[in-house]
């Protein structure tokens, strides 16, 4: 065990002086509806080095979503509009680039596993085509070469060859979330975007999911952005966390650093609203009243209605960076100690 | 002492497919719960959990079996009967949307149960129905809105005070907090406890969640392809698991906590079809402790001491020294 602890820490040690692989600065990126404007993700900061997996956490409507889509650049305008910010890949911004250019990105450096695999697939093409579709498309490969590639990336989550001729849904939940891994995998992205991968799935299928994508991560040095509103998957899975609340990252850090020394309060509250496996409590402590509506936040730290320790000037101004180490906190309770 | 306020005996419900087959949702289930007791229902989807909880209201019949529900037999009523046991026993659904009907507003919802039952005049009714709602910590200013308008927390509370509205003794909470948020999810379950304590209700917990599962009941049954395969007080199910499945059920939670963890059991395999099953145990084909006698020979539940009771053959002989 300890020579697992050593190792851990030198990989992370190898991580830190890689290099910045995404960088997202001050996104902002709303949906203009006809009952209002949505403001979906507001001044959101995340990066992820290369080799790493970051965990991204929240509850529904906190923009964990767009923030993926807006990576891929797939925010149908309208009515979805990015208002500021850069979205830095390997040195390019992604919202300047072009159709064409991102077309040569998407499912060949960045790609991404959707929520629900049965809409996610084509249901009126085998899986063995959808595999093949993409090999073809960015790399150059005949017919009988794809097909060879894409029956190895078959064999690698787990799905025998012979099922290549058959369509999604003559398999199950598992079954097509592999399937879907297999494709956003086929072209060794060096980004590869999880939204809920596993909610759709049973427990002990999510287990067998999650050991296949550690270890397919593992095989071909990707990174991951893994969205869920899950702490426990992202304590199996990630090295850094962020936790996303109406838009905006309130805190990000490394494990150790969000499960053991988390310091907003939303942070606080989710790990107390939880029921654990290995700790018994006699009553939760829930975060009182709701999630902030999109289309009318507070002024002021977006938090502050549901924050128990707020004081005047969170109602007024949006607090800025509170940094101590690798963790960033956005609270004011933190920058006046 | 504490004395059963609801029994089910063999319960079991088949759906047919066609002329010659069969999803064996439910297929020879026995239990009870005790009064004031929160008995929690565990299991993967498609194991039956929900067939079990509408059986035992009759919402949907059962093929056969014996539900008995303080002293009177539930399946044997007739409609006139039935409809006087449901003031007793109520449910609370998965899905605090899909369950309300979008048209009526707070007051219309919560009184509905009321109406149908003729208890009291108008007035009456509702001042029942802002009473309920001020139990169920929904304000005031809420009673005319309707259920698009409200958050799925809020749904779930108007779903919980429908079925308070008559005073139950037995409530069947199926999912109840698996559509929430978890700062949300926290706020039903401690609803759901204070209420318990106030109204000494029993309730027949059934979750996928087996924390959440923990965390509320009092013990707790695994069921698996339409069978149980362990019952046991919570805390001696979850510190010390003897059927295979229960074992590799709990080392599946993805756990929130960075402490050292053991090394995992991942099955292999997906869960099979309930369709006309194969004779033996149902996890035969996913264990690996399976032995030639588990592929033939049905296993019942057993008392392995304690009220600790496991439906697998091998646990008796030990399996090979991993209990």
């Amino acid at each position: 065990m300890k020579g697992e602890t050593d190792l851990n820490y030198k990989n992370e040690q190898i991580i830190s002086e890689r290099e910045t692989l995404l960088k997202i600065n001050n996104l902002n990126v709303e949906y203009r509806t006809i009952e209002g404007v949505v403001h979906a993700v507001n001044g959101l900061n995340l990066m992820i080095q290369e080799g790493e997996s970051l965990g991204l956490v929240g509850e529904t409507g906190a923009g964990k979503t767009t923030t993926a889509l807006s990576i891929m650049q797939l925010i149908a305008n309208p009515p979805g509009v990015t208002t500021a910010g850069e979205v830095w890949y390997k040195g390019r911004d992604l919202i300047k680039l072009s159709d064409r250019e991102l077309q040569k990105l998407r499912g060949n450096q960045v790609s991404m596993i959707f929520q629900n695999p049965m809409a996610s697939l084509n249901p009126v093409h085998t899986v063995g085509d959808q595999i093949i579709e993409v090999l073809r498309r960015h790399q150059s490969l005949s017919k009988n070469q794809a097909r060879k590639k894409a029956s190895e990336m078959l064999n690698k989550v787990g799905i025998l060859e012979s099922r290549m001729n058959e369509f999604p849904y003559e398999f199950s939940g598992g079954m097509q979330q592999r399937v879907s891994i297999a494709i956003a995998l086929a072209c060794q992205p060096k980004l590869l975007i999880a939204d809920e991968p596993t909610t759709a799935l049973d427990v002990t299928i999510q287990a067998q999911v999650l050991e296949l994508m550690k270890e397919l991560k593992k095989d071909f040095d990707s990174s991951l952005l893994l969205i869920t509103h899950d702490f426990g998957l992202v304590a199996e899975v990630c090295d850094k966390v962020a936790v996303m609340y109406a838009g905006i990252a309130v805190e990000s850090g490394s494990l150790e650093d969000i499960f053991n020394r988390s310091k907003h309060p939303y942070t606080e509250g989710l790990f107390n609203s939880i029921p654990k496996i290995d700790e018994s409590v006699e009553r939760l402590i829930p975060i009182s009243g709701l999630s902030p509506d999109p289309k009318s936040l507070p002024p002021g730290c977006p938090f502050h209605p549901r924050c128990p320790y707020k004081m005047d000037i969170c109602e007024k101004e949006m607090p800025g960076e509170y940094i101590e180490g690798e963790q960033t906190v956005l609270c004011w309770r933190c920058l006046n100690g | 002492m504490v004395k059963p306020i609801l029994s089910v005996d063999n319960l079991i419900k088949h759906f047919p497919i066609g002329k010659d087959s069969a999803v064996y949702a439910v297929d020879g289930v026995s239990f009870s719960i005790n009064e004031g007791e929160t008995l929690g229902l565990v299991g993967e989807s498609g194991c039956g959990k929900t067939t079990v909880g509408r059986t035992l209201l009759r919402l949907i019949e059962p093929d056969s079996g014996k539900v008995t529900m303080g002293g009177i037999d539930v399946l044997s009523l007739n409609s006139d009967e039935m409809y006087q046991m449901r003031k007793r026993m109520q449910i609370i659904f998965q899905d605090p949307f899909n369950s309300l009907n979008p048209r009526k507003n707070v007051v219309q919802l919560i009184s509905e149960p009321l109406l149908v039952h003729k208890v009291g005049t108008k007035n009456e009714i509702r001042q029942r129905v802002f009473h309920l709602m001020e139990t169920v910590g929904l304000t005031t200013d809420l009673a005319n809105s309707f259920p698009h308008e409200m958050d799925g927390g809020r749904c779930q509370r108007i779903g919980i005070a429908r079925a308070l509205a008559l005073n139950p003794e037995f409530i069947v909470c199926d999912e109840p907090v698996s559509a929430l948020d978890v700062s949300i999810q926290a706020q039903i379950l401690n609803l759901l406890q204070d209420l318990q304590k106030q109204r000494t209700l029993t309730y027949l917990f059934i979750s996928h969640n087996l924390a959440v599962v923990k965390h509320i009941s009092t013990r707790v049954v695994v069921m698996y392809l339409g069978r149980i395969m362990e019952v046991a007080q919570t805390h001696d199910l979850f510190s010390n698991p003897i059927h295979p499945y229960t074992k590799a059920l709990l080392h599946a939670i993805p756990n929130p906590s960075l402490r050292k963890r053991e090394s995992r059991i991942i099955l292999s395999g997906d869960v099979p079809t309930p369709v006309n099953p194969p004779p033996g145990c149902r996890f035969v084909k996913r264990c690996k402790y399976a032995c030639e006698r588990c592929k033939v020979d049905t296993p019942v539940l057993e008392d392995m001491g304690k009220g600790h009771m496991v439906a697998c053959l091998r646990a008796k002989d030990g399996i090979g020294g991993i209990i």
